[in-house]
């Protein structure tokens, strides 16, 4: 049944905020934009997470459920998560991209807005329990395209936990919410270097 | 040397003030009678009645609340875990626990846990911290009461008052005449909120309060892992760095309270109460002369640059004695500015003087029999 993935993903989408929660959060209340400014920075993070559940889905599918990912494989992306959240801490965002004509122009005003997804899409290409959960549900279906709905269904459901987290921008104390999710960046960058660095 | 501005003036009206709080402390030391055993014992329990309330009573006679509260405050947090680190050698002969101690859940719950059980507690139903809920020695559910309960009247005024911790680095931070490190950057007061948020989120991601596991100071003065492994090894390293860093050679050489002002997460839940709570520290700008004696003094950071207390004052009263015309001033929300501010003043003293006696008083007269008993 499609509609038990979207059960999977309400039922499990708190611990996502949990896990995922405190990058993008750091990433909102760093560049401390505007609320809609905000959602667009979540809503590039989502995309980037929903490219790395489908990567894992597709692998997973392919491989018939053996295990692909090896620890060292994991820290290596802690680590860049690490980099990342530190590059977060010491690097501005813009808050909108530029307008400009041409491919050069384009890719430089476009750049730096990849970067949201990127760390959505590295931090969430690891297989954790929800994901297990959802991808067990997904190979259970009878279709493939009904296997893929499951997955876009448990990915709305755990989702929608996440859709208050932008609202932090509307504090007015913005140079506040600003210096505490440098520090944040600071904090989750150091922690997930170590967790690599372990894991190697 | 009185403070003139808040003196009560004469020493029977002063005395008379402090009736009322001898009569609570009285009745929370003796611990439902269980502190008048013997004759040493009610000689015990009538020096910290005593300790106490000539503290109390000088804090309304002289007009300095800051003074007189650290002496207390500094002197119940190193008793407290005299009294604390005794009482976990009579009950598992270590003041180290290991893994079967962690099973059977017999971990005393401390308040700084409270920042990682509430995600986990309100979403899934489940306390994360390996304590018991009812019964023993500080179960959950006391503490939580006291916790919130104080926390809902006093706002962060817990953290100078009632945090059996905060008086170690209050300590450190007055024995130094100057610093040697004249100015810290006041943004770092953020970073407790920083570690906050992602020790609240890590916490509810794996399930297990991490910043104990991992981050706490204050394990080296209470309880901490049996050195067992290389993980065991490396927390007691980072446990002994961290209490020297940020509460001995921080507060030491900077004069402010360090470990509570940028890194502890209970401070920065407990500064979200400040919103709610009806006490607060105002500058009453008619009276200020903009002279930031206030600013230089906070040992939490807590001042702005237009001298303006902000959400993580933690009502010690420092800025208010050294304040030359008293513009600082402690004040009830939705009162008029500059009236009555002794009354304020007062108001406040007597429930935060209890919860200081409430829940650190017992410890402090377990710890001074033990310490008679040494000899």
């Amino acid at each position: 049944m499609t509609i038990e993935g979207l059960i999977i993903g309400l039922s499990v989408g708190a611990s996502c905020v949990a896990s995922c929660g405190p990058l993008i959060m750091s990433v909102i209340m760093k560049n401390s934009p505007t609320p809609s400014d905000a959602y667009s920075y979540l809503g590039r993070f989502m995309a980037g997470r929903l490219m790395a559940y489908l990567a894992i889905a597709a692998v997973t599918g392919l491989m018939r459920g053996c295990q692909w990912q090896s620890a060292k494989v994991m820290a290596v992306m802690s680590i860049a998560v690490g980099v990342m959240m530190i590059v977060n801490a010491l690097v501005k965002l813009p808050s909108y991209c530029a307008k400009g004509v041409g491919v050069k122009t384009y890719i430089r005003s476009h750049a730096p807005m990849m970067y949201v997804p990127a760390l959505g899409f590295i931090s969430s290409i690891n297989i954790c329990p929800p994901v297990i959960a959802a991808a067990t549900a997904s190979l259970n279906a009878p279709s493939t395209a009904q296997g893929i709905g499951t997955f876009v269904l448990f990915f709305i459901g755990s989702s929608i936990y996440m859709l208050p987290l932008p609202l932090i921008s509307l504090f007015e104390d913005k140079e506040a919410i600003r210096t505490i999710g440098r520090f944040m960046s600071w904090i989750i960058g150091v922690m997930f270097i170590v967790k690599g660095l372990i894991g190697l | 040397m009185k403070n003139k501005l808040y003196s009560t003036g004469n020493v029977l009206r002063s005395i008379l003030l402090t009736l009322p709080m001898t009569l609570i402390s009285m009745m929370m030391l003796s611990q439902g009678g269980q502190a008048l055993g013997t004759l040493e014992d009610t000689c015990v329990y009538l020096a910290a009645c005593a300790i106490y309330n000539i503290a109390f009573f000088l804090m309304l006679y002289k007009g300095e609340i800051d003074k007189w509260r650290a002496v207390v405050f500094a002197t119940s947090a190193v008793l407290f875990s005299v009294s604390f680190m005794n009482n976990l050698i009579e009950l598992r002969g270590s003041v180290t626990y290991s893994d079967a101690d962690v099973l059977s859940c017999e971990i005393p719950f401390c308040h700084i846990v409270t920042t990682m059980v509430v995600i986990p507690a309100a979403i899934k139903q489940t306390i994360i911290f390996p304590g018991s809920i009812m019964t023993g020695f500080a179960s959950i559910s006391a503490m939580f009461v006291i916790i919130f309960g104080s926390s809902i009247i006093l706002g962060r005024g817990f953290c100078s008052w009632g945090c059996f911790y905060g008086g170690w680095d209050d300590a450190f931070s007055r024995v130094a005449k100057n610093p040697i490190i004249k100015k810290v950057n006041v943004a770092y007061r953020w970073f407790s909120f920083a570690m906050l948020i992602i020790m609240a989120l890590w916490s509810a991601a794996t399930l297990a309060p991490e910043y104990c596991s991992w981050l706490c100071p204050f394990k080296l003065v209470t309880e901490r892992d049996a050195i067992v492994d290389t993980e065991t090894l490396l927390k007691n390293v980072v446990m002994v760095i961290l209490f020297l860093g940020l509460v001995v050679v921080l507060p030491l050489i900077t004069k402010k309270r360090i470990q509570c002002a940028t890194f502890c997460p209970m401070g920065a839940f407990e500064s979200l109460f400040n919103k709610i709570s009806i006490f607060h520290v105002k500058n009453n700008e008619s009276k200020c002369i903009k002279c930031g004696k206030c600013q230089r003094s906070c040992p939490l950071l807590a001042i702005d640059s237009k001298l303006k207390p902000l959400i993580n004052c933690s009502k010690c009263g420092k800025c208010v004695d050294a304040c030359p015309t008293g513009a600082m001033q402690f004040h009830i929300k939705g009162t008029p500015v500059g009236t009555k501010i002794t009354t304020a003043r007062l108001l406040f003293l007597y429930p935060a003087y209890t919860l200081m006696v409430t829940l650190i008083g017992g410890s402090v007269v377990n710890a001074i029999k033990i310490i008679i008993n040494l000899f």
